[in-house]
Order: C-alpha cells, then structure tokens, then sequence
C-alpha cells in the first residue's frame, strides 16, 4: 500500500519514510502543501500522512480542498499542535484521525492501519481473509490449521494488498503502483517473481492468473 | 448610589422648593390686594366724613347726619368710624358703643376690638386736634383667604404629585439606553452575544465603541498569544519528533526516557504558558454543549479503532463563561483520559448555567484508580502525573484549568458503570 508523507522537515521525513517502509508501505514524501495536493490528486495513495505546518500552503487548506472536491482518501493529521480546540478544527476539515507531535513511531502505525481498515470497511484486529490471518507486528501469515510462514518483506506488502481485496481482480499495474513508491526501480518481472513465491508459500490455487488482467486472491481456495 | 435615584433627589428637591417659594408668594398676594382696595376705601372714606364735618349755630362742630353712608349706620356691618372731637366722642351706629383702639400715630394700622375682632383701621388728624378713626373688620376676609389658602394648598401638593410622577416617567425613559446597556453586558458575561450593540442614543455610542474595541483587541491578543505558543511548540516539538524516531533513541533506552521527559515538559509548560494568563477569567460566554458536541465528533474517531461508545445527557444549550480553548481543553482531557481507561463506555454529563456555573461528571468502564490519592495529590503539592502512571497528564492539565478558573475537581468511584468518575464544579464567574 502505498502512503503519502507531507511533512517539510526533511529529516523527519526521511526517518518517518524508513519506519514505514518497514512496515510494509511504499512511501512517498510531500515537502510542501502544493506538492502534497497534487500528488494525493494522482489518485496512487491509499491514505495521507498530513503534516499541518506546511510551507507554501497550510495542510489544513489543503485538506478542506480535497473534501471540498470530494477527494475521500483517508488523512491522518501528524502535527505538533496539541491542543484540543485545535484537534477539532483539524477534524472539521475533514480528518479521519489525529496523532500529535512527538509521538511514537508503534503508536503511528496502529493508528495507520486502522484507518485503512476503517476506511475499507473492515472490522479492527488482525487482517483475515478466509483461512489466512495475517501478522502485521510480525510479518507472517497464519493457516487456520497450521504453523506461521515466515514472509518477506515485498511478500508482505503484496499479500496485504491481495488481502485487503479478495476476490477481485486487481490489474499489474495497479498492484506495481501501490508497492512501490516513486524511488524504487522495479524490473519488468518482479511481480511474477513475487506472485509465484506467494504461491509456493500458500498453494497454487490461492492467488489465480486472469490473462490480460491481472490476479485474483481467492478467499475459499488453496490447501498447502 | 443610582444615577436615577441621584437625579430623582435633585430635581425632586429644587421643584419643592420651586413650589414653596411660589405657594408663599401666591399666598401673600390676595391679602395685600384686598387689603390695599380696602385701605383705598377707608381712605376716601374718612375724606368723604371729614367733608361732611361743619360747625352748627353754637359753634359746635358736628356730622351731618344725611352724608354718612348708611353701612355705618347698620349695627354690626363691619364697618366703624369714632370722631374725637376736643373732649367728644362720636361713634358710628354700627359699632354699638364700642370705642376703637386708638394707634400712636397716623395711618394704617392692624388693630383688634376688645372681643378680638380683627381690624384695619386708618387714623386721620384733623385740624385743632381732632381724630377720625375709621375701621372695617377684617374677619369675613380671613375666612375667605382661609378657604382659598386650603384649597390652594391641595392643589399644589396635587401638581407637585403629578410633576413627581411625570420626572420618574421621564427619568426612567431618559436613562432607558443605560438599562438597555446593562443588560446586554449581561448578555455578554453569559455568551448570549461577542459585542455590545450600537446604542440609539449619540452620547454612548463613543463608550460602546470604546469597549467593542476593546473587546477585539483582547480577543486578538489572546488569539495571537496562542497562535504564537503554537507556533513555539511546533518549532520544539519537530525536532523533538526527529530525536524520538531516530535509530539511535530507539536503540538506547536511555535516551529515549530522556527525550520522553524532555517531550512532557516542553508541553506541560506550554499549557501552562496557554491557559495561566489572566485571559482566562476575563472570559466571555460560550455555549458549553455546543462544545461538547465538537469534541465527542473528534473523540468517535479518535477511538475509533476501540469502539468505545461515547454518550452525552447535556441540555441543548449551555452558556458557561470561559474561554471555549480552555473548556475544549479541560473536556478534551478528561474525556480522552476517560476513553484511554474504558472497556467500552464513557458517559460525560454537562449541567448547570450561567448563574450556577458549569458541573461535568465523565464516567468510564475502565478498571478505575485509586480514588483517594487522586482527591489527596494536589495537597501535598503532588501532580497526578507523578503519583499515577497512566491517568496522567490528561487529568493534570484537567486539574490546571479547573484550578485556573476556581473550581473544583473530585475523583470517585463510578457507580453504575465501574470505573473512575470525575466530577469538575466551575462556579458562576466573580462579577
């Protein structure tokens, strides 16, 4: 999934970016509010990291603008000011949640997670699919009847991807797009590599091929 | 004292003496009127009976009979004259043999006969030492100017009633801008309205855009004030952020409580620093459910992820005088603290109005907390951030504004629910 940061202090940024990719999220940062605007209007993020103290244009009005236009995607506020009149604005604007300055990185990543689940419509608690749960502190996935396998990092992100749409089909492109962010310079074949080393892991039947199309994460199918 | 009660006394005082003057003046003047017509009458009189005066055969001088006026001739007609003829005295019918005082000199006199009637009684000298008094009573006049003083004296206090009655009419509807004033500064301590409006009358209308102007400077200051402790706390708390998500602080523990020290009391001060002001309780009104309102909006989706279910009893409408940072902040904490400790259920509370202040009571589900130390920590100088790990800093930044505005803050038990429950008193604000 793919996360925009807009944050101008470089370093933090830079910190925030690794914390998250870490995580499983393909980052792209925004230094300033005109930035952040355009690329949040890209339509390639699945929810914003908003930073309120922007230079150029103030991360509020930004914010009012992309609700304003009926822009939806999920913001997270991360900003330094704490008071709770100041929380409420924020929300106004259109905010689905608030963290403040300093704040901790674990702390910013349940709050990130729950609002993707919440912004899909999923219940809170771990991501399951069927028989598969997935483990986001440790990055495995659990059988109902099983051991946990053990993924790797581009494994994660994918099946996260793939979990959080079941039984559609999502096209290469728009997989490639939400893996990686703009840094990364991923070969033509990655994603067959990846998809096929998923498969070995939770069995052929799982993850379908459509021709043409893309892939399809089947909820009901794949005994190991 | 009042202004009306002060110009109600002073004209109410120069109108009594107005009347006073005026009654004694018009009370004089009848009397002197007829009495100076009645003088002019004794005058031509005494002429006429002097005329009338001529010596007879033995060289006698005597009345002539046929020239008196026949009022003298009645018996008890008011009306006297005596002659002093040498050693003779003649009297007039009417006087029935009563002499008339003599007076020392001659003129007009006030006399009385000896039953006490009065008199006024003008002397005239003749030639060779003879006397003409001539009198008329005086009694019928002063029954008369009796009767008119008393009724006089009744319509006058009448009009003095009416004049009354008229200048506290007037008083009251002269001074009514002021009233109208009054009470929307009234208005404006319970937050029904932010400026007084502009008034009918020229002479307030300087003094009111005075203090509206006054008002916004205030309101921007404090604006400003805040804007630029934001601004300060987001300069420190950047960086502060960097610092904390570094590998380095995650490594090391050490650091990392120092930085979480450091975080705290960058915002402890930077609350204090916000709400310690005097700002604070020059407050004016807000609508303390409306408030409410906002802040259970940001806290659903705060705890969203938890599902905590919040429910408010709070009437539609609630003027509390603060200011509404302040009580965003104080609820704000308790709420949040409240929902950080709850299973599944806050329940917040709002009561109370203008002239009773403001009282909130925020229960949770949660596991509660000691209850005691809690009510117990501030006497001995003690925060509750220091003494109970967890319920926190949200209840000390509660405790700070409470204290700020001279309320109360109390700790117990949660009944129905089981958990904590705090209960915050804000009295009606000090005039």
């Amino acid at each position: 999934m793919r996360i925009l940061l807009a944050e101008d202090d470089s370093t933090l940024a830079r910190l925030l970016r690794d914390t998250l990719r870490g995580a499983g999220y393909a980052v792209d940062i925004a230094p300033d509010g005109i930035e952040a605007d355009f690329l949040a209007r890209e339509g390639l993020f699945d929810a914003v990291i908003l930073d309120l103290g922007l230079p150029r244009r103030p991360g509020l009005d930004v914010l009012r603008d992309w609700r304003a236009t009926g822009l939806d995607l999920p913001v997270l506020i991360l900003t330094a000011r704490d008071a709770w009149h100041e929380k409420i604005e924020g929300f106004r604007a259109g905010a689905d949640d608030y963290l403040t300055k300093p704040f901790h990185a674990e702390e910013l990543l349940a709050r990130l997670s729950a609002l993707l689940r919440r912004a899909r419509g999923q219940a809170p608690g771990p991501l399951s699919v069927g028989r598969w749960r997935l483990d986001e502190a440790s990055q495995e996935i659990r059988p109902a009847d099983g051991p946990p396998v053990a993924l790797t990092h581009f494994e994660y992100r994918l099946l996260r991807l793939f979990l959080l749409h079941p039984d559609r089909v999502l096209s290469r492109a728009w997989l490639e797009e939400r893996l990686y962010d703009e840094s990364h310079e991923g070969g033509s074949n990655v994603l067959e590599v990846l998809v096929n080393r998923l498969r070995g892991k939770l069995g052929r039947e799982t993850i379908q091929t459509r021709r043409g199309q893309g892939y399809l994460f089947a909820s009901g199918a794949g005994q190991p | 004292m009042s202004l009306h009660a002060r110009l109600a006394l002073w004209l109410g005082l120069s109108l009594a003496l107005l009347f006073l003057l005026h009654g004694l003046v018009t009370e004089r003047a009848p009397r002197i009127t007829t009495e100076d017509y009645i003088a002019t009458r004794l005058e031509h009189d005494a002429e006429w009976l002097a005329g009338s005066l001529h010596a007879t055969e033995d060289g006698r001088v005597e009345l002539d009979r046929a020239w008196i006026p026949p009022i003298y001739q009645r018996p008890g007609s008011g009306h006297y004259y005596l002659l002093r003829l040498g050693e003779r005295l003649l009297l007039s019918a009417s006087s029935e043999g009563r002499a008339l005082p003599l007076p020392p000199s001659e003129g007009l006199h006030h006399e009385r006969l000896p039953d006490g009637t009065p008199l006024l009684l003008l002397r005239h000298d003749l030639p060779d030492g003879d006397i003409l008094l001539i009198a008329e009573g005086l009694g019928e006049l002063n029954a008369h100017l009796s009767i008119f003083r008393g009724r006089f004296i009744l319509i006058s206090l009448a009009l003095f009633a009416l004049l009354l009655a008229a200048q506290f009419l007037l008083l009251r509807w002269a001074l009514r801008p002021l009233r109208e004033l009054r009470e929307a500064t009234e208005r404006l301590g319970r937050g029904e309205i932010e400026r007084l409006p502009e008034p009918h009358l020229r002479e307030l209308r300087p003094l009111v855009a005075g203090f509206n102007g006054l008002l916004a400077q205030q309101a921007e200051r404090l604006r400003r004030a805040r804007h630029g402790l934001a601004d300060l706390a987001h300069a420190l708390k950047t960086p502060l952020s960097v610092l904390l998500a570094s590998p380095s602080a995650q490594a090391d523990p050490i650091t990392r409580q120092a930085l979480e020290r450091i975080e705290g009391i960058t915002q402890r001060e930077l609350r204090r620093a916000r709400w310690g002001s005097e700002e604070a309780r020059q407050a004016v009104g807000i609508d303390a459910a409306a408030a409410l309102d906002d802040l259970l909006m940001a806290m659903r989706r705060i705890h969203a992820a938890r599902a905590i279910a919040f429910e408010a009893h709070a009437p539609a409408s609630l003027p509390v005088r603060m200011e509404r940072e302040d009580l965003l902040e104080l609820l704000g904490n308790l709420l949040d603290n409240a929902a950080k400790w709850a299973r599944s259920r806050v329940r917040v509370t709002l009561s109370g109005g203008a002239g009773e202040g403001l009282v909130a009571v925020i229960e949770d589900d949660g596991p509660g907390a000691e209850v005691e130390r809690l009510n117990h920590a501030h006497r001995r100088g003690q925060r509750l951030d220091e003494q109970t790990p967890g319920h926190g800093l949200g209840l000390t930044i509660g405790r700070e504004i409470v204290a700020a505005y001279g309320g109360q803050l109390h700790f117990e038990r949660a009944t129905g629910l089981g958990g904590l429950k705090v209960s915050v008193e804000l009295p009606p604000r000090v005039e």
